[in-house]
């Protein structure tokens, strides 16, 4: 599987780099213009990345996040949702590495293949991190109100641990 | 955001101050930036990487093959004329189907720039907020990273996840697509 992802990844790139090659474009000079496009947008994100992270940092090193968990266990099983999984639900919306680490113990404790193992690959590969996606896209415009998008987006992911704790349920 | 914002800090602030101790906040205080730092300099990089192979992409014209095959479906869900956002949102999405989220931060972040210029005041427009739902719904034709994982812990089946998987996506896409057009007519900009 290691190798399936790698060549998706450089066959992707020779297809762009030889389709370009062909169309006579000035290749080096176009990378080079979107590089420069990657850093005015990365230096124009950095301020909410850096705001973003220092909450969240906050949140889950002082023990706040234990505490919620505790909180929201009883709302999760009333969903038919595995609570096992629980960690992973509330640290996944706001930071992909952190929710990897999270997948990897829940491994550890439960099982790869174990009924939690297998949910909780299913959502950590189904849902995004909605909110690090949120804050990054809109920081590169003017927008400060959002309107209906943070309440859909959490409601489309609420539905995503319920599908996927039904799906899970059936097929075991 | 704001409200997310607030919340994490004082609770984590006021729980530390009632039941902990108030050095447990100083110390992330001084560690978090570093983390900061250390997150964004690959972002940065990543990102510089993907927008420059984006931007041969965009100068050889190659959209337009994908362009060809997904346009019906981005003209029935998508109001705007604009042919850059609409190129910048087929290369965010075919990108984030193949799984390669790197290369497709850059694209999403250039369709919504494009797309902002429409927007009225400081408001996200319909297209706006359907681009950015579209993303955080998570649609991957194959989950390379969760079946990495697996693989490493020895399941027996690592890739069983993919059909679920998709499944789930789908249908959670597919409601998301529902609820923002409804709410489009009801929460007027």
């Amino acid at each position: 599987m290691k190798n399936i992802s790698d060549y998706l990844i450089v066959s992707f790139l020779l297809l762009i780099i030889l389709f370009a090659a062909s169309k006579r474009i000035d290749v080096f000079k176009s990378f080079v213009e979107g590089v420069k496009d990657g850093l005015r947008i990365s230096i124009r994100i950095f301020p909410n990345i850096f705001a973003l992270i220092v909450a969240v940092e906050l949140f889950t090193k002082t023990g706040v996040l234990d505490i919620l968990q505790k909180l929201l266990s009883h709302v999760l099983s009333f969903f038919g949702i595995y609570k096992e999984a629980l960690g992973l639900i509330i640290i996944k919306p706001f930071s992909g590495s952190s929710s990897f680490a999270v997948l990897r113990d829940i491994f550890e404790k439960y099982g790869v293949d174990s009924e939690i193992g297998i949910y909780s690959s299913i959502i950590c590969a189904s849902t995004e991190t909605l909110f690090y996606v949120i804050t990054t896209y809109l920081a590169a415009t003017n927008v400060k109100k959002t309107r209906y998008l943070i309440p859909v987006a959490i409601a489309v992911d609420f539905l995503v641990l319920i599908i996927a704790a039904m799906v899970v349920r059936m097929s075991i | 955001m704001n409200a997310f914002w607030l919340v994490a800090i004082v609770s984590a602030i006021l729980y530390q101050l009632l039941f902990g101790n108030v050095e447990k906040i100083t110390e992330i205080l001084f560690s978090a930036p570093q983390k900061a730092a250390d997150i964004f300099l690959t972002i940065l990089l990543s990102i510089m990487l993907w927008s420059g192979f984006l931007r041969v992409v965009q100068d050889s014209n190659l959209v337009e093959i994908f362009k060809k095959l997904l346009k019906p479906i981005f003209e029935a869900l998508f109001k705007t004329k604009n042919e850059r956002a609409l190129n910048f949102m087929l290369l965010n999405v075919v990108a984030n189907m193949l799984g390669l989220g790197n290369a497709a931060t850059p694209a999403g972040i250039l369709a919504m720039q494009e797309l902002s210029k429409e927007a009225k005041n400081s408001t996200a427009s319909d297209e706006m907020i359907l681009f950015v739902l579209i993303n955080t719904c998570s649609i991957q034709l194959i989950p390379t990273t969760a079946i990495l994982l697996r693989t490493k812990f020895s399941s027996s089946a690592p890739a069983a996840i993919t059909f679920p998987t998709l499944f789930v996506s789908m249908a959670s896409l597919f409601v998301g697509i529902i609820l923002c057009k409804v709410l489009s007519k009801v929460w007027k900009q």
